[in-house]
């Protein structure tokens, strides 16, 4: 089963994105809050789960540490959300067994057409505003 | 033109891989060692050939992600013959939907990979012993749960009646088939059945 854990502070809101979770993609839905020890965060922790956290920003002190989620053995998506800008970064890591060299030059290829060439096109629109 | 950097030691293997991608004409192709690695390359896709360095040598993914929102990282491990995709992307005010469109994605991924794992294992050469079948019954059909058992029989009785005629491949296929036919349907449980006498005898549930 594919576990999701969301971390962030409590409020109504973390609740309601749990609770949506919960039921459209299954009851495996951990709820975390940055002031568990981390060996808790350790042990619960699958190499196959789903982490998203809530970045509400102004917590200097809890500063979340994303690329530290990533393990190079491990399958993950890592969904950063913050409420302050309303953007969400993701992260996401696979593993290709014994690729050919025409799949990683296609990999790049849509990688690139997907998420460059939208970048470069926001910051074309955004210089011309 | 797509801006390539390829981290790599120098060796054969690192040639031929930056001589195969500048054969691609939309492909910009920069070749760095890992110690030649400044502070202001910014490349949006990074190949790193990983020959099993010591630690303090080895490249850490989590530092060529610092400060990068849109990054593709391609490791190509020449320890374990295997590559890793690392992607890091950015989506401006998503809705909910897209964020359970990505999960429901990744989580889709990572079965195939687990069942082209077993393909490996070759589990399915025991087609007569114990088997494990997991599904993912429909949740919000009242008879979701029966539906689902029943295309486990049916799959069950297929298999049976054509074990003896179908090549390993067709099996794997079968049973690949069989796994996307259940992807996207939630609360997945562990099904066991014993069918050594080729008749069903009911459903252990794990919850």
């Amino acid at each position: 089963m594919i576990r999701v854990m969301v971390m962030a502070n409590d409020s109504l809101l973390v609740d309601v994105i749990a609770s949506i979770l919960a039921v459209q993609i299954g009851p495996d839905v951990l709820q975390l809050t940055y002031r568990l020890p981390p060996n808790i965060y350790d042990a619960i922790r699958d190499p196959r789960s789903i982490v998203i956290v809530i970045d509400e920003g102004g917590s200097e002190n809890e500063p979340i540490k994303v690329p530290d989620s990533f393990r190079v053995d491990s399958p993950l998506l890592l969904i950063k959300a913050s409420l302050k800008t309303m953007n969400m970064d993701i992260y996401e890591g696979y593993q290709l067994t014994r690729p050919g060299m025409e799949q990683v030059i296609e990999l790049v290829r849509d990688f690139s057409r997907t998420y460059l060439r939208k970048k470069n096109e926001e910051a074309v629109t955004w210089a011309l505003n | 033109m797509i801006s390539v950097l390829v981290m790599a030691n120098d060796s054969l293997l690192a040639d031929a891989i930056v001589s195969m991608l500048a054969e691609e004409i939309d492909l910009d192709v920069i070749r760095l060692t890992h110690r030649e690695l400044g502070s202001g390359d910014h490349q949006s896709v990074v190949i790193v050939v990983d020959e099993g360095k010591p630690e303090d040598e080895s490249i850490k993914v989590a530092d060529l992600f610092r400060d990068r929102s849109t990054l593709l990282v391609i490791m190509i491990s020449l320890k374990s013959r295997d590559t890793y995709i690392y992607e890091s992307y950015q989506l401006a005010n998503p809705r909910m939907e897209r964020v359970i469109q990505i999960v429901r994605e990744s989580s889709r991924m990572n079965l195939k990979k687990k069942v082209e794992e077993d393909v490996n294992m070759g589990a399915f050469k025991k087609v007569n012993m114990t088997r494990q079948i997991q599904i993912w019954p429909r949740t919000y059909h009242p008879v979701g749960h029966l539906f689902g058992n029943v295309q486990a029989l049916n799959f069950d009785d297929r298999l049976l009646t054509k074990a003896g005629m179908l090549s390993f491949k067709e099996m794997a296929a079968l049973f690949h088939s069989f796994f996307l036919h259940y992807l996207g349907r939630k609360n997945w449980r562990t099904v066991t059945r014993l069918n050594s006498t080729g008749r069903s005898t009911g459903f252990n549930r794990r919850g």
